[in-house]
């Protein structure tokens, strides 16, 4: 995601402007989730080929 | 601080139990030591002064009248101040909830308050929780009492800080990335976050739904283990809670540590880490391995997937949390937490989704592991506490903002859900170190029993 990209969903999505360092900061911050979400789509991991766990672990054995 | 305050939470219950402590002279003394001391740390928010000594006085009379609620009955402690208290403003460390006042209790409050507790207060926190540091930029940073010049680690440092410089005898913390576990390890106290489900969150504020849990820090391994056992159990209100009977946690909690076996992993945990909390940790292993502990080397292979996992999910779902406040209010957040709350809402659906999945990986393979072993030991901070300047740390080479070592060891048992805890285990540059055990799902009484080996073997 480009940082004018970053920018524009932040206008709708925030109540004013951050200022330039933290915008910054945040692109930055961006990529960085980027980079861990690409981890996660390695397909050494085979992660899609399981369910999406569930929330209780009373079920556990 | 005076010898009453400076009882652990179990030797104060057997004094009032006794009666030769009153929990209204506990609690003026709780209340002296705030006014005398916490100018140097910044733990409390908010003091109720006037409805502790009231309390106090009702649990005085039930003793004198013979009715005794159990250890807790008058024992001061004091909340993190996202738990909501029925009166009481709940800042959650922020400005824009800077004068709101619940309609109601959490849960977990009523149920401190049935067993007989006295709540004196509010404590400071870092901003909505969501940071490490402690460095609130609204009401101050806490200070360690250690060294009021470094950090109490977060985001319950303002409990870490009232806990260990005597102020309460035991505090709630909330936990979503090791947010118990890290001020836990920086101020010297035991912290633990139970099992997902073990204990409500009915009423406390969100970070993140499926990291989020409620936990006791005190300055004992029994002492938490009093607390947890009043804490723990089903509440309706809260869709995640188990409807597990809670166990006793104080028996057997000096049972010792033969014959159990520990698990140290040799990924992840042990680099990057201070060479003097690497040499306390080796050395407690070494110490537990001599007192009957089985210790055994295990390899996880999914610490990468899981810290990846971990930070997708809580930069999502803390973002989805404030999302209606980040459209009106984003100027009254300070500036570091309102841009992670920004970075959050740039988490795909699918790439949530993705987390979700790699999140049963890790825990699977935990699961299997913990088959092998009873319990895995890791350092819990890789760092003792930072200066309240530092901007950067390095250890092993690697130069990083104190938030990234902070609780890098915690945040694979807010994945996973298993219990874990910090237990202190000696000092590194003068400054406290802990010792994190993990467990197998609702066996919190384990790890509280290898957790008190820990404290013998240390002392």
């Amino acid at each position: 995601m480009s940082p004018q990209q970053i920018e524009e969903l932040l206008t709708r999505e925030l109540a004013a402007p951050l200022p330039p360092d933290e915008l910054a900061e945040v692109v930055e911050g961006v990529q960085i989730i980027e980079e861990l979400a690409a981890q996660l789509r390695d397909p050494a991991l085979d992660v899609l080929q399981e369910p999406v766990l569930p929330l209780s672990l009373e079920d556990l054995p | 601080m005076s010898d009453l305050t400076s009882l652990s939470l179990a030797e104060l219950a057997g004094e009032i139990r006794a009666k030769r402590v009153s929990p209204l002279e506990v609690t003026d003394a709780c209340l002296r030591r705030i006014e005398q001391q916490d100018g140097n740390w910044n733990s409390f928010l908010t003091v109720t002064a006037d409805a502790a000594r009231t309390e106090a006085a009702a649990r005085t009379e039930e003793l004198a009248a013979g009715r005794y609620r159990g250890p807790l009955h008058g024992v001061p402690i004091a909340l993190k101040d996202l738990v909501l208290t029925a009166g009481v403003r709940t800042t959650a460390g922020s400005t824009i909830l800077g004068d709101w006042v619940p309609d109601r209790d959490a849960c977990v409050v009523r149920r401190l308050r049935e067993a007989g507790a006295i709540s004196l207060g509010k404590l400071n926190m870092h901003e909505f929780a969501f940071g490490a540091t402690n460095l609130n930029p609204h009401y101050g940073p806490v200070r360690n009492p250690h060294d009021p010049t470094r950090m109490t680690g977060g985001s319950s440092g303002g409990s870490g800080a009232a806990v260990a410089g005597g102020l309460c005898f035991g505090a709630l913390g909330s936990d979503t990335g090791g947010s118990i576990r890290c001020p836990a390890a920086l101020c010297g106290i035991v912290g633990l976050k139970p099992t997902y489900g073990r204990v409500s969150r009915d009423g406390i504020l969100p970070l993140a739904w499926s990291l989020d849990h409620v936990g006791p820090m005190t300055r004992t391994a029994a002492d938490a283990a009093l607390l947890l056992e009043a804490l723990a159990g089903h509440d309706p209100a809260d869709p995640t809670s188990a409807r597990r009977p809670v166990p006793s946690y104080i028996r057997g909690i000096d049972d010792g540590v033969q014959g159990v076996r520990l698990g140290i992993p040799r990924e992840f945990f042990w680099h990057p880490v201070h060479r003097e909390v690497r040499s306390q940790v080796v050395r407690t292993i070494e110490l537990l391995g001599e007192a009957g502990a089985e210790i055994r080397e295990v390899s996880l292979t999914t610490l990468d997937t899981a810290r990846a996992a971990q930070a997708i999910t809580i930069y999502a779902e803390a973002a989805t949390a404030h999302r209606e406040l980040l459209r009106t209010r984003s100027t009254e957040y300070g500036p570091s937490v309102r841009c992670r709350f920004a970075q959050g809402l740039f988490v795909s659906a699918a790439d949530y989704l993705n987390a979700q999945r790699a999140r049963r990986v890790v825990r699977q393979e935990l699961l299997e592991t913990l088959r092998e072993v009873d319990a895995l030991v890791t350092p819990a901070v890789p760092i003792p506490a930072p200066r309240l300047d530092q901007q950067r740390v390095n250890v092993d080479g690697l130069i990083a903002p104190p938030q990234y070592f902070l609780v890098r060891n915690n945040g694979l048992f807010n994945l996973t859900g298993l219990p874990a805890l910090s237990v202190p285990c000696g000092r590194a540059a003068g400054l406290p170190v802990g010792l994190q055990l993990a467990g197998r799902p609702w066996e919190e009484g384990l790890l509280l029993r290898i957790a008190r080996a820990v404290e013998q073997l240390r002392a």
